[in-house]
């Protein structure tokens, strides 16, 4: 009876984001994971008119951007903002979640989060391929306190279910105040500015994938690279854009394209 | 990274393993003590794994220390080796059991335990070496002036400071490591030397630490099997096994009481016994005061008289007790009250560990507890209540610390701030009972049988875990589970006959008033006996209620009460069944459909609808079984739908007839239990209040 009312909510709602395609595939996930029906019909996925630049739930009337975006076009030294997407609105559900993840260490959310995290790849990116998945790395003395990386665990995750290898091509060099401790937008982008940097062994990484059998070998012969960046929250898109900026300024592998996706926007 | 050191003393032939996470301590504390040789047998993060081995190399220990007629030199080295060896194939053990049991969640990417054995005795632990370097700082930082030739000196000082202090404040308390910082606030030039002073506590043997986490392996004929123990809350099936970046290696954490934050395999649990002692011995048989105080502490209590005086007497009183006298209560006992808090006051200095009091509803039970407390505090002592909710907690710290005035008292709950204090009174939420280690002389469990209390091992853990070695529980509860009753209450004994067999059982049905470890308050304060429910057997009850088809029993009582103006309680058993509920109300009695109101545990409006429930506003309250306690009426009856269904069992039903009546102008009240199904536990529940009338009676 539980089920049947579950099944009932998710036919009910999911057509609304989900294209004829990717509906059977996406119903199985969301059947897969374990979430009660309150949850489920709580669940704050980002709506089909969201932002095409930084995947915001958001859209100023007549144009397709939110309106962080529209003022960002207007300013007069335009900075660039990656092209992310996200899976849920970062609402009080998706606080709840996240906290008791990240901030509790309930490891056990990992599968939970790394599903809807699928379901956003399938939703957004299915017909594009990447060569390659990273994470927005954590400063060693923050990762060695909390245990474990979340936007590592999720990038782990997806790279197992899209059998597309999993780099950690960046690493840490400032521990950046806590950013919702931060105040403005500019400060926050300034305090990322060189927060990052590629990892040495990040051209090693490359070379040849371990264990990974069934992964796709990643060749050379492409000019460049498509990277996808995972982190679990956009705040203000800063880490994501400071992440993005090393990457595409490194000269390792030609021309590169690099997208993001979080849970939570 | 910390790293840990596990070691061999050796001294006389005879050898055992240690553990620290700073070498350097051990070194200064075993160098106290002639002739002690310290040889390391290796180094690792996981606090877990070097546990696990020091047992194991104990073990090996003992059975080389036997064999005589070696040379020291050759004992040592073959002691030595038998050790690394041991520990090197129990790691070896361990890991390849780890990877078979997490290959298919983690897609065969595996992680292992690490643990470096020593091969030869130079090197020095990383975290050594560290804390030399920490300490050397600091010291330079402090005394720049001074000459540094009494360096060694200082740092033994700064570690034993540190001890003293930890002693002082952090007693009685069972933490994680990083919880204990908390404490460092207060004294910040203590950073330095806290894990050094805390090892040197535990060499002492003032205090004990374990991994949070604990690992063993299960043997079995079958397989092998890695046993994963939470040490907090000793539950095994909550572990889960992952990859940690603190120790980064293998890992397991416990997420039963992840919300006191993560248990791991690499974080240690800081144990640290109080070390107040009673002034007078718990155990002693004879009466520990002399009989003439007891008396005027008795007289005191018990007779209304002396009691409405006490404040005349007070002069005398002072004079007569040179000890202090931390009760100040006005109120008085009626005799059976007077005569059950004797009981439980004496039963402090008795020998037996544990007691019993049986009130029903609406006894007046929280006054019973002064007495016995009274007593623990003079010997000394220090008193925890523990209920299993926080809003109980709340609303008993004033009324406690209004009797004693003398003493701060603590209320204890999730998201108290008082947490880290300590003082001799503590009223806590059973969960938080978890964060303290041999810290209470007397711990008194209110309503044992309330969630989460019931059946739940982790809770009575704690409550173990939280007494001194012989301290004592007294048990406070209006429906003591079955298990406690057996435990406690003596029952008769009667004669069976099986055949041609005589044989001797236990009577049940024979309740004894009182006996060692139980004492029954049968009746309630204004003497009137308890109301008795009546069971109205419904056939097709949901049925009825959802077609809104009339139920003459249900109708009746509350067009009884209606004219009598009374308020009426329904309590049904799933949230879904309150709006079914409340529109069969609002059908039937079309003329109050603005004075009947539901109300459930995640109602937003909860707190506003059941006081605007208690200044009459509304007439009917649907709830669910979350007011079936606390929540008093005067004048009220009460209504169990569907009391067949397993929510409702026979504590919780005794509970709900126990809100009716419960003042002294209108002691009478209807309780009415209607069943569309034969069960069980209404008929008990009813003889359960019966039995206690017929008690109240005697
Ligand atoms: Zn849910
Ligand atoms: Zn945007
Ligand atoms: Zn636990
Ligand atoms: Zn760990």
């Amino acid at each position: 009876m539980r089920s049947g009312r579950k099944t009932e909510l998710l036919v009910d709602r999911l057509p609304t984001y989900f294209t004829s395609d990717q509906y059977p595939v996406c119903y199985q996930l969301f059947q897969s994971m374990e979430l009660c029906e309150t949850c489920i019909d709580k669940l704050p996925i980002i709506s089909l008119f969201s932002c095409v630049q930084c995947g915001r739930d958001e859209r100023v009337g007549g144009t397709s951007h939110c309106r962080d975006c529209v003022k960002r076009e207007q300013q007069v030294e335009r900075t660039t903002t990656i092209h992310n997407r996200s899976v849920l609105r970062y609402e009080e559900w998706t606080k709840e979640l996240i906290s008791q993840w990240k901030y509790r260490g309930d490891e056990r959310l990992t599968k939970l989060c790394s599903t809807l995290l699928q379901i956003g790849f399938i939703r957004y990116y299915s017909n594009e391929r990447f060569d390659c998945i990273s994470y927005v790395p954590m400063h060693a003395g923050r990762l060695q306190e909390r245990g474990f990386n979340q936007a590592e665990v999720l990038a782990q995750a997806l790279s197992i279910k899209l059998k597309v290898p999993c780099r950690p091509l960046l690493e840490r060099t400032k521990e950046t105040t806590k950013q919702s401790k931060q105040k403005g937008r500019t400060n926050r982008f300034f305090s990322m500015q060189d927060a990052f940097q590629l990892r040495v062994e990040a051209s090693q990484d490359f070379s040849v994938p371990r264990n990974t059998w069934w992964m796709r070998p990643f060749t050379k012969t492409r000019r460049g690279m498509r990277i996808l960046l995972i982190d679990d929250i956009y705040t203000t898109g800063a880490t994501l854009q400071a992440c993005a900026d090393v990457l595409l300024s490194s000269e390792l592998w030609g021309d590169h394209e690099v997208r993001s996706m979080t849970l939570a926007r | 990274m910390r790293e840990y050191v596990l070691y061999v003393k050796e001294r006389d032939r005879t050898a055992s393993a240690h553990i620290t996470p700073v070498y350097e301590v051990d070194q200064q504390f075993w160098a106290e003590q002639e002739g002690s040789r310290l040889h390391i047998i290796g180094r690792s993060r996981s606090l877990a794994l070097i546990f696990a081995l020091r047992e194991k190399v104990n073990q090996q220990l003992k059975d080389v220390r036997n064999e005589d007629g070696l040379p020291e030199n050759k004992w040592l080295d073959k002691t030595l080796d038998r050790a690394k060896k041991a520990a090197g194939d129990y790691t070896k053990e361990v890991n390849r059991l780890y990877v078979r049991e997490t290959r298919e969640t983690g897609y065969g990417n595996t992680v292992c335990f690490q643990m470096d054995i020593q091969q030869t005795e130079k090197a020095l632990g990383q975290s050594c070496r560290d804390f030399k370097r920490s300490i050397q700082e600091h010291e330079e930082y402090k005394l720049e002036s001074e000459s540094k030739s009494n360096n060694q000196l200082l740092t033994q000082n700064l570690v034993d400071q540190c001890a003293t202090f930890i002693e002082t404040h952090v007693k009685g308390r069972a933490l994680l490591l990083e919880e204990t910082k908390k404490w460092l606030e207060q004294a910040p030039h203590l950073e330095t030397g806290w894990i050094a002073g805390f090892q040197r506590l535990v060499l002492l043997e003032k205090a004990e630490w374990k991994p949070s986490v604990r690992l063993e392996v299960k043997r079995s004929a079958w397989k092998n099997q890695l046993l994963f123990t939470c040490e907090r809350c000793s539950s095994q099936a909550t572990i889960d096994k992952v990859e940690c970046y603190t120790c980064g290696q293998a890992c397991a954490y416990c997420f039963n009481c992840l919300s006191m934050g993560r248990c791991k395999c690499c974080v240690p649990l800081v144990c640290i016994p109080n070390g107040d002692k009673l002034s007078l011995s718990l155990h002693a048989n004879l009466p520990t005061r002399p009989i003439s105080q007891l008396n005027t502490l008795a007289t005191r209590l018990s007779p209304p008289a002396t009691l409405a005086s006490l404040e005349q007497q007070e002069g005398p009183l002072h004079m007569h007790a040179e000890d202090n006298v931390y009760l100040r209560w006005k109120g008085n006992f009626s005799p059976r009250q007077a005569s059950v808090a004797e009981q439980a006051r004496s039963f402090v200095t008795s020998v037996s560990p544990s007691f019993l009091i049986w009130a029903v509803c609406g006894a007046g039970k929280t006054e019973l507890i002064f007495p016995a407390m009274e007593e623990i505090l003079q010997l000394g002592g220090n008193v925890c209540i523990a209920t299993p909710r926080k809003d109980v907690v709340l609303e008993l710290a004033p009324r406690i610390a209004q009797v004693f005035p003398t003493i701060s008292v603590l209320a204890i709950h999730g998201s108290s701030l008082q947490k880290w204090e300590n003082s001799r009174i503590v009223i806590s939420t059973t969960h938080q009972m978890l964060r303290n280690y041999q810290r209470f002389h007397l711990i008194i469990i209110d309503e044992v049988d309330a969630f989460p209390y019931h059946g739940d091992q982790m809770l009575y853990h704690a409550v173990k875990r939280s007494l001194v070695p012989g301290g004592k529980t007294l048990y406070l509860s209006a429906t003591p589970p079955t298990y406690l009753q057996k435990q406690l209450v003596q029952f008769g004994d009667m004669t069976t006959r099986s055949g041609c067999f005589l044989r001797r059982k236990t009577n049940y049905s024979s309740l004894p008033l009182s006996s060692q470890s139980h004492a029954i308050l049968p009746a309630r304060y204004h003497g009137f006996p308890l109301p008795v429910p009546r069971v109205e057997r419904i056939s097709r009850l949901r049925y009825k209620l959802e077609k809104q088809l009339p139920i003459p029993p249900l109708l009746e009582l509350c067009n009884d009460s209606l004219r009598e103006n009374r308020q009426i309680f329904l309590f049904v058993a799933r949230i879904e069944m309150i709006p079914v509920v409340l529109t069969y109300l609002r059908k039937h009695f079309p003329d109050f459909v603005g004075q009947i109101e539901g109300v459930h545990a995640a109602d937003p409006e909860r707190e506003h609808k059941v006081k605007a429930f208690r200044q009459k506003e509304y007439i009917m309250l649907v709830t669910t079984t979350i007011l079936e306690r606390g929540v008093t009426i005067p004048r009220s009856d009460c209504v169990v739908l569907e009391a067949e269904a397993a929510i409702f069992d026979e504590a919780s039903l005794v509970q709900i007839a126990g809100r009716v009546g419960r003042s002294a102008d209108s002691p009478d009240g209807d309780v009415l239990f209607l069943v569309g199904q034969k069960a069980t536990a209404p008929r008990k529940a009813i003889r359960q209040i019966q039995r206690m009338n017929k008690l109240g009676s005697l």
